[in-house]
């Protein structure tokens, strides 16, 4: 099963899986640290089904969410069918349907270690930024909990810290910061491999 | 139907080549000016994988 089709199959119940694996001050961390003003204009890459774009609901700004999965979009529409200030996209990271300095902010909770080529997907993303534009990353630290991948379809055991500052830096973004956010992903083995604790890091950067 | 927003499609571009889009509301389809892929609007959600099977 490829990450899209994990993703198809458990949207319906997303809300309540993703609630035991991360906690919702993780988001407004992240929309904290990008610093989001109102009236800009914020993409929520890989945004299942609205984690970051709930928190941004409170902020006043224009969003765009994007996810590779059908599924997950239609989820997301009719849990937010009463805002005007979400558009909605089937797309992936790695081919971004949007016009190069579009937006203000561009989040990613979560969605690195399902994608292909996680450095395409960050220069992508940067494309997208205004000069001054923030790109807000929140992910694993590199583990070792191999069912992760094997029942969860991660493609990544989480990165290291210094392949997210090369990547944010080739990108063409500045004052790149890698921070721990003191919350952990918990997540428990269906088939008794354990249980998966591993540290969230959260990587940001101002484009040029 | 409803239509896209002239916001939303002023910085929509073709996720293939960034070409710009013609958007045709009655047929519900965005086609790249550029490399003429053709993107699928569904349930008003446009679809920009490169590889959706048309």
């Amino acid at each position: 099963m490829s990450s899209k089709e994990y993703f198809e199959k458990v949207a319906e119940n997303w809300d309540t899986m993703r609630g035991e694996f991360f906690p919702n001050s993780l988001r407004e961390k992240a929309v904290r640290v990008a610093g989001v003003q109102p009236g800009g204009v914020a993409a929520d890459i890989g945004a299942g089904s609205g984690f970051v774009t709930e928190e941004l609901l409170n902020h006043d700004v224009r969003i765009i969410a994007i996810d590779e999965s059908p599924a997950m979009i239609d989820r997301m529409k009719k849990k937010f069918s009463g805002s005007t200030a979400i558009d909605y996209f089937v797309g992936e990271s790695e081919h971004l349907p949007l016009e190069d300095r579009s937006v203000d902010y561009a989040f990613a909770n979560m969605y690195l270690h399902h994608v292909e080529q996680p450095a395409v997907a960050i220069r992508e993303m940067a494309r997208l930024l205004k000069p001054g534009g923030r790109l807000v990353i929140t992910d694993l630290d590199e583990h070792e909990f191999e069912f992760l991948r094997t029942e969860q379809h991660d493609r990544w055991m989480g990165f290291k810290r210094e392949d997210l500052q090369r990547w944010f830096e080739e990108a063409g973004l500045e004052n790149v910061k890698i921070d721990c956010t003191d919350d952990n992903c918990c997540a428990a083995s269906e088939t008794g491999q354990g249980d998966a604790k591993v540290s969230i890091f959260l990587a940001a950067g101002t484009k040029v | 139907m409803t239509m896209l927003k002239p916001e939303l499609l002023e910085i929509l571009c073709c996720p293939k080549c960034k070409g710009d889009l013609d958007y045709k509301p009655e047929q519900s389809t965005l086609t790249c000016k550029g490399c003429g892929h053709v993107y699928q609007v569904q349930d008003d959600i446009p679809v920009m994988l490169i590889d959706e099977p048309r």
